[in-house]
């Protein structure tokens, strides 16, 4: 009699069998997109993986590519032996600053201060940017040993790799707002004496915070995605004192209509109007109210079709 | 810096500063002792170990003579 093979240990050999029966096995055509692992207790919606997920590892890797990927704006620092005190007190300090500018907006909610693990940080970085910039390669069987070949070069040209030498954390904001920047540098990275009124364990923990740099995603300066600009520190101070998108549109329509660039804004109107005009005459035309010269029917005069 | 104990601000006094990125001069530190000697370091081709080791040198010989004379 056959032996069956065990439950459980049928389990434990579906993974690697997935992996590379996509080479083995006839039936199953190699381009086609192989079903997700579905180890016992892994939901079937997790993404294919050829890494065990349930390690730490993997997890971690996957957080660290969503925050890349879904994080406009970074600020990396060091941090050197902080007490759990200390971060408690100084991330209650930056929750309570940034919902004083704004308590309507969630965005106080959203800045958040990770503590990275710098070398695994640092691969993720890699794939998003070296590797895997569009999101579209899924993890191939043997990704890593592609991934490590094909980014072997941002290890040294990485703008941002010196960073994860260190004890890194960062903070991560859901979008660029220069004033919410400002508050937060203000609290955790003071230039001279820190804010009045902050907490003493807060004060205390921030001295042990270096500022190191800064990472704008691609998609909020030039929509290009999977690339970022590093900003090193003063580029960082100077980005905080900027005002926000909708000052700055406001100033320059102010600009244009003080620097006689009223007919620039006209004309810029004109082209909508022109075009409405347009096809409202070419409605007109085909519903029989003009005739095909522009003119009305009636015989009233009227230009409907000299724009365009 | 991460050596350095949770603590160690309220004992001694530390400042950092961050270079930018296309700066000349390479790291550097600066270390006064509570004998008023003072040591001078150009990082830029110094691992961790060597610092530590260079600052150990003398803060042991003041510890020697914390312990001779307590």
């Amino acid at each position: 009699m056959a032996l069956r093979p065990l439950p459980f240990l049928r389990l434990t050999r579906t993974y690697t069998g997935l992996a590379s029966s996509s080479s083995r096995s006839p039936s199953i055509p190699t381009d086609a997109t192989l079903p997700p692992p579905t180890l016992p207790g892994l939901s079937p919606t997790q993404p294919r993986t050829v890494k065990s997920p349930l390690t730490r590892k993997t997890q971690l890797h996957r957080t660290y590519l969503s925050l890349l990927r879904s994080t406009p704006l970074m600020i990396f620092f060091q941090h050197n032996n902080l007490r759990a005190v200390e971060w408690i007190a100084l991330r209650r300090e930056l929750l309570f600053g940034l919902r004083k500018i704004d308590p309507e907006s969630t965005l106080a909610e959203g800045t958040r201060i990770t503590v990275l693990s710098s070398a695994l940080f640092a691969a993720s970085l890699r794939v998003a940017e070296g590797y895997d910039p569009q999101h579209k390669r899924s993890s191939e069987p043997g990704g890593s040993k592609l991934i490590a070949k094909e980014t072997e070069g941002l290890k040294k040209t990485h703008p941002l790799s010196p960073v994860f030498t260190a004890p890194v954390a960062v903070l991560s904001f859901p979008s660029v707002e220069p004033a919410h920047l400002k508050t937060a540098l203000d609290i955790l990275f003071p230039l001279k004496n820190p804010k009045k009124g902050l907490d003493p364990l807060a004060v205390s923990g921030l001295q042990k915070f270096v500022l190191l740099a800064g990472r704008v995603d691609g998609h909020v300066y030039g929509r290009r995605v999977g690339e970022g600009r590093v900003m090193d520190v003063d580029l960082i101070r100077v980005l905080a004192l900027l005002p926000d998108v909708n000052t700055l549109r406001g100033e320059l329509l102010a600009m244009l209509r003080g620097a006689g660039g009223a007919d620039l804004v006209m004309n810029l109107g004109n082209i909508g109007a022109g075009l409405t005009r347009t096809v409202d005459t070419y409605r007109k035309m085909l519903s029989g109210e003009l005739d095909s010269d522009g003119r009305p029917v009636e015989g009233k005069a009227e230009g409907g079709g000299k724009e365009g | 810096m991460a050596l350095l104990g949770p603590d160690a601000r309220n004992t001694m006094k530390i400042k950092t500063a961050v270079l930018s990125r296309d700066s000349e001069v390479g790291g550097r530190v600066e270390v006064g002792f509570k004998d008023g000697k003072e040591i001078q370091m150009d990082t830029s081709k110094m691992t961790i170990a060597d610092i530590v080791e260079e600052v150990d040198r003398h803060s042991r010989g003041l510890k020697r003579v914390d312990d001779l004379a307590g």
